[in-house]
């Protein structure tokens, strides 16, 4: 049994999850499900509700670099990994960079305490202006951009330090 | 029929090999060309043969690799250098081909100003507007025309370089920030006036001209659904263009393409408003990305027409007098998040499957293991679905949409899917404004179904299916490039089909 937190969007969830054999149970959220499935490739299957004459559902999956991507009844659905708070990431309030962009501004010093919503750097991509706000109060750390730096997809700009009452 | 003997295609990603497809099945033999960081680029190996260049935007160094890689024509896609008249310069005096129309058409319908002269003086209906002007005479123009207005850059386009105001007061401050960037941006601050069409329609017509004299119109496309003024879904024919209103703007677009004395395929954009009236927007002086939807009603391939027009050919009859079969819908799939705002997205392709079935086209230039990066435009492909009614083509889109598989880089494809279900698109009635007005909380609901997240437990690392970069580089493959391990060696007619 595995269990791991996930990001997909704005939500996040754990999920607990067994293969064994043609056999998968998961439980997400607390909640608890039955499939039966057949691999009919290296990230395809065909899977049914295991106690049920439902239909069969064909399912992609595959995973890359702290990344997990799904294909489910024709949507597509990212979970990104969350790792525990000693391995900070957004579990303790890291912001990262959506995309790869440049540094316009930085609001903001390592150190200062914000409120929610506070916006705290301005990065330019493809021509767009994106603003980074706090995802809630706290105190700023690890920043140590300027202004014209180039950052990465997934890099991680700051973290906020939640608030003691809240820790 | 006579064709170019070899073309090469000074362009990349899915139009260079939807541009290949063609050549290859008229027996024209293809140079496909790269730069050193797209050598990995699909697009690569569609043709006979390839070859690097320093950039997609260099007239010089394409047709020094035309000329020395033996081609006599060339197709320059859309994008890049297709609506540049040096390049078609560059080409002539090079002795190549051009396929596409002459430069001076594309120098007036490439100008704003001299565009909206000419087709006033053919007596094609063009926006409310003034001349270029200083803020009193625009604002006095304003106060005459009605709000809401635009002020546009005169060498802006695409949606670039241009505002909206609704308050005469801001008139003022407006201008003076438009010229600024406008000055900024384009090199040219001069700034005109025109009036808003509200809720308006992006209607466009494709017009077809050969060198004697026959120029035809082969129906429309609705192009109104657009995020940053970028169309994302296209369809022919329009749900809102009765027969009446398509003879109309046809002749409309006849004679703006006669104006400028074109040839080839050219697209002729209008706004129509809502109470069926039409004024010109501008010509796209190329092949346009949504080219597919009329091949499907029309049963055309304007590639080809475009191949026997530059080799001097009469149109042939099929095109003269063109007929249409059903519907068909395109969907541009992007690299981007449409939660955010439809910022691009980068990333590896780790998993792709295509749909197919009947009525369904893909163009694309993908493969696993490719890197979706920001230097290129982030569409990566385009999905049309033809039907012999407007609910099958939206039944086969919805479709197709839910059995594309790309895994690994963010797309718009749950996005698109849930605009092609709308009530509002199913009943044909959109505008430009149809994201703002049914889009704009996307996603609706954050709901995951459960074997959604289940399925994490299943993944396996990317690696494991052995998809991952190509071997071979670039260079590798120039090496084996008889054009340089030759010298001055060529290919003699190998396939002659004239």
């Amino acid at each position: 049994m595995s269990e791991r937190k996930f990001r997909h969007r704005e939500r996040e969830l754990s999920v607990r999850a067994r293969r064994d054999g043609a056999a998968l149970e998961a439980t997400i959220d607390g909640e608890t499900n039955t499939w039966s499935l057949i691999r009919t490739g290296a990230h395809e299957f065909v899977v049914r509700d295991a106690n049920s004459a439902g239909p069969s559902r064909r399912v992609f999956a595959v995973r890359s670099a702290g990344v997990w991507w799904t294909h489910v009844d024709g949507r597509t659905y990212r979970f990104d990994a969350v790792l525990d708070d000693a391995g900070g990431d957004v579990a303790s309030g890291g912001l990262t960079a959506p995309i790869p962009a440049t540094v316009v501004e930085v609001l903001v010093e390592d150190g200062a305490e914000v409120e929610a919503d506070a916006v705290l750097l301005v990065l330019s991509a493809m021509k767009m202006q994106l603003e980074i706000r706090a995802p809630h109060a706290g105190i700023v750390a690890d920043l140590s951009l300027q202004a014209e730096d180039q950052v990465d997809g997934g890099q991680q700009l700051l973290t906020i330090t939640a608030p003691e009452s809240e820790s | 029929m006579t064709l170019p003997e070899r073309v090469l295609i000074a362009n990349r990603g899915e139009i260079a090999i939807r541009v290949a497809r063609t050549c290859r099945a008229a027996g024209v033999e293809v140079v496909t060309v790269c730069t050193a960081e797209d050598a990995e680029s699909p697009h690569l190996h569609a043709g006979h043969w390839s070859r690097e260049i320093g950039s997609y935007t260099d007239p010089t160094a394409l047709c020094d690799a035309a000329t020395e890689t033996g081609c006599d024509a060339i197709h320059p896609g859309y994008g890049f250098l297709s609506e540049n008249p040096t390049f078609v310069r560059a080409a002539n005096d090079a002795g190549l081909t051009f396929i596409g129309p002459p430069a001076e058409a594309m120098e007036v319908m490439g100008s704003k100003t001299a565009a909206r002269a000419a087709m006033q003086a053919a007596g094609v209906p063009v926006v409310p507007g003034t001349e270029p002007g200083d803020a009193d005479t625009l604002r006095a123009a304003a106060d005459e025309l009605g709000y809401p207005v635009f002020l546009k850059a005169v060498a802006g386009g695409g949606g670039k370089g241009m505002s909206i105001v609704d308050d005469p007061d801001e008139l003022e401050r407006v201008f003076r920030q438009a010229t600024a960037e406008a000055a900024k941006s384009f090199g040219n601050g001069d700034i005109y006036l025109e009036r808003v069409v509200l809720r308006p329609r992006h209607i466009e017509i494709q017009v077809f001209a050969d060198t004697h004299g026959n120029t035809v119109a082969f129906g429309e496309r609705e192009c109104s659904i657009q995020r940053r003024h970028q169309k994302i879904v296209e369809e022919a024919p329009s749900p809102a263009v009765s027969p009446e209103l398509r003879e109309e703007m046809s002749a409309a677009a006849i004679a703006a393409a006669e104006a400028v004395k074109y040839v080839g395929a050219g697209t002729v954009e209008f706004l129509l408003g809502d109470s069926g009236e039409f004024y010109f927007l501008e010509m796209n002086t190329r092949l346009q990305v949504e080219h597919p939807v009329t091949e499907w009603i029309t049963g055309l391939d304007l590639v080809r027409l475009q191949l026997e027009v530059a080799a001097g050919s009469t149109l042939p009859p099929e095109a003269l007098n063109p007929t249409f079969l059903g519907h068909a819908i395109e969907c541009r799939i992007y690299a981007e998040d449409p939660g955010i705002g439809h910022l691009p997205q980068t990333g590896k392709l780790l998993l792709m499957r295509e749909p197919a079935g009947p009525g369904v086209r893909i163009d694309s230039a993908l493969r696993e293991g490719q890197e979706i990066g920001m230097q290129f435009d982030p569409m990566l492909a385009k999905l049309s679905c033809w039907g012999p009614d407007r609910a099958t083509a939206i039944d086969r889109t919805l479709q197709a949409l839910r059995n594309y598989v790309l895994l690994g880089v963010r797309t718009n494809l749950d996005h698109l899917q849930d605009v092609v279900a709308t009530e509002a698109f199913r009943a044909g009635d959109v505008t430009t404004a149809f994201l703002d007005e049914h889009m704009s909380e996307w996603p609706q609901s954050d709901e995951i179904p459960a074997l959604a997240a289940a399925a994490t437990a299943l993944a396996r690392s990317a690696g494991s299916s052995g998809a991952g970069s190509t071997s071979g580089t670039t260079l590798d493959r120039l090496a084996s490039d008889p054009w340089r391990t030759l010298g001055g060696f060529r290919v003699a007619d190998p396939e002659a089909n004239s």
